[in-house]
């Protein structure tokens, strides 16, 4: 007679399908990050153009430029993490994790920098109606992409990866408004940049509810 | 520790600590007694095995590293969609993660379900597990979570039990009110909706969320079924009453 366990394994082993082993993890990685891209500059360019003098200005001001370098390499990184996140037993590679913070510290600074010393003269041009609600609303669809992507994972601590997927979801926005909407550095930090970072407590609540595999 | 007593272990996992008894035996302490430590050789408990008994699996690194490859190929192997492999890899695993958690927790009431569930969860992450790296962490970090998931869940079941005793003895016609529901000829008056609804939340002591959950339904469903229901209870009460 078979015991409860035996049926059990009996009962998974018929269930066993081919799946697709994990690989590498830059594809889902580049592959989030991309759709992502995408569907934020179609939905910025769907409700307003890029700021006339942008390129321009993303090619003669060094610390613009480094600005948003950093906002990309940090959201880079955060994608990383995410990915990592979500595939059980691989540690939480403390170097990653430095790298990214300090990244994000220093695109914060920058943005606090340029507060009190502007990387370019500050103007009205590009000026976008309800822009930090725009930058909430447009985080959306790649928090919605993301909670796709780590779903079909396995995010043992739903609160971290929602955190990190909070927070990445609500930087692409906020770095595309860098170049969609007016350069006044107090209203790219009140608009743009904490309405991204507010996405880190959205992504928090989406992981404890959607993200951990129970 | 004393130079004749050993470790034992098996697939990674210290069953229990055995002491040789001359060159060809050693004692091994019964599976249960493993949390209480070394006890003495001419204790009942202690089983004379010969070295080299295929159930005394002393640490040793090789004996790791076939494990550990046996079961990464058969992972491999299951993720490709063999059924014999998979089936294989859940037993062993079963056994493994049932001495895991008694070294952990030792006496465990739902040890066994902690065990199925565990292996659930091991045939839900499989597609996260690369073969190019090792298979016993991976394992184990699945195994370790779910397992914290069970007991908080059985602390929370604990706890609304102990909730629900403690209103029922606040509130003096409580346990009556129960006793009253428990006639089977009100039950049968409710619609079965309603029924089930009343027996999940009052009989089995469920919470809204977790009747919500059972039954398919949301929570403010569950709470509308049962506040009719109970209408409907004592109405039905009420007319006995009279």
């Amino acid at each position: 007679m078979m015991t409860d366990r035996q049926e059990l394994i009996s009962r998974l082993a018929s269930e066993a399908r081919p799946v697709q082993q994990p690989g590498r993890l830059a594809g889902p990685v580049l592959a989030w990050l991309t759709s992502s891209l995408v569907l934020v500059t179609l939905l910025m360019f769907s409700d307003g153009s890029l700021r006339p003098t942008a390129l321009e200005q993303l090619l003669s001001a060094p610390r613009f430029t480094l600005e948003i370098l950093s906002g990309i390499a940090a959201l880079v990184m955060l994608a990383i993490c995410l990915g990592r996140s979500a595939i059980p037993a691989l540690p939480r590679n403390t170097p990653i994790l430095w790298l990214t913070g300090g990244l994000l510290l220093l695109w914060l600074a920058q943005t606090l920098l340029s507060v009190i010393e502007p990387a370019l003269p500050a103007s009205m041009l590009g000026k976008r109606e309800h822009c930090w609600l725009q930058t909430l609303v447009y985080s959306l669809p790649p928090l919605a992409l993301g909670i796709l992507w780590l779903r079909r994972q396995w995010a043992l601590q739903g609160l971290y990866s929602g955190i990190l997927l909070g927070l990445a979801a609500g930087m692409i926005p906020t770095l595309m408004m860098q170049v969609f909407c007016m350069y006044i550095p107090l209203h790219h930090l009140s608009h743009h940049v904490l309405p991204g970072l507010l996405m880190g407590l959205a992504g928090a609540l989406v992981g404890m509810l959607l993200l951990r595999q129970r | 520790m004393h130079p004749d007593e050993l470790h034992c272990f098996k697939a990674d996992i210290p069953v229990c600590v055995v002491r040789r008894i001359n060159s060809a035996n050693c004692c091994v302490l019964d599976k249960e007694t493993i949390t209480t430590g070394l006890i003495d050789v001419n204790h009942s408990l202690c089983v004379p095995l010969t070295r080299g008994d295929p159930t005394l699996l002393m640490a040793n690194n090789d004996r790791h590293q076939q494990d550990e490859q046996r079961w990464s190929a058969m992972m491999a192997a299951s993720q490709r969609g063999d059924q014999t492999s998979y089936s294989a890899l859940l037993a062993e695993l079963g056994d493994v993660i049932e001495v895991y958690l008694r070294v952990r927790f030792g006496y465990l009431d739902t040890l066994e379900d902690c065990v199925q569930e565990c292996l659930m969860a091991i045939h839900q992450a499989r597609h996260t597990y690369d073969p190019g790296r090792a298979f016993r962490p991976w394992m184990f970090t699945v195994v370790r979570h779910r397992t914290i998931d069970v007991l908080r869940r059985r602390q929370h079941w604990q706890n609304c039990r102990e909730q629900l005793q403690a209103s029922s003895i606040e509130e003096g016609d409580n346990e009556q009110w129960l006793q009253r529901l428990d006639g089977a000829r009100i039950l049968e008056a409710l619609a079965p909706d309603h029924r089930e609804v009343v027996v999940l939340a009052k009989y089995a002591g469920y919470t809204t969320a977790e009747a919500a959950d059972w039954l398919g339904i949301s929570e403010s469903a569950v709470k509308s079924r049962l506040r009719r229901a109970l209408k409907t209870i004592l109405k039905t009460l009420e007319h006995d009453d009279d």
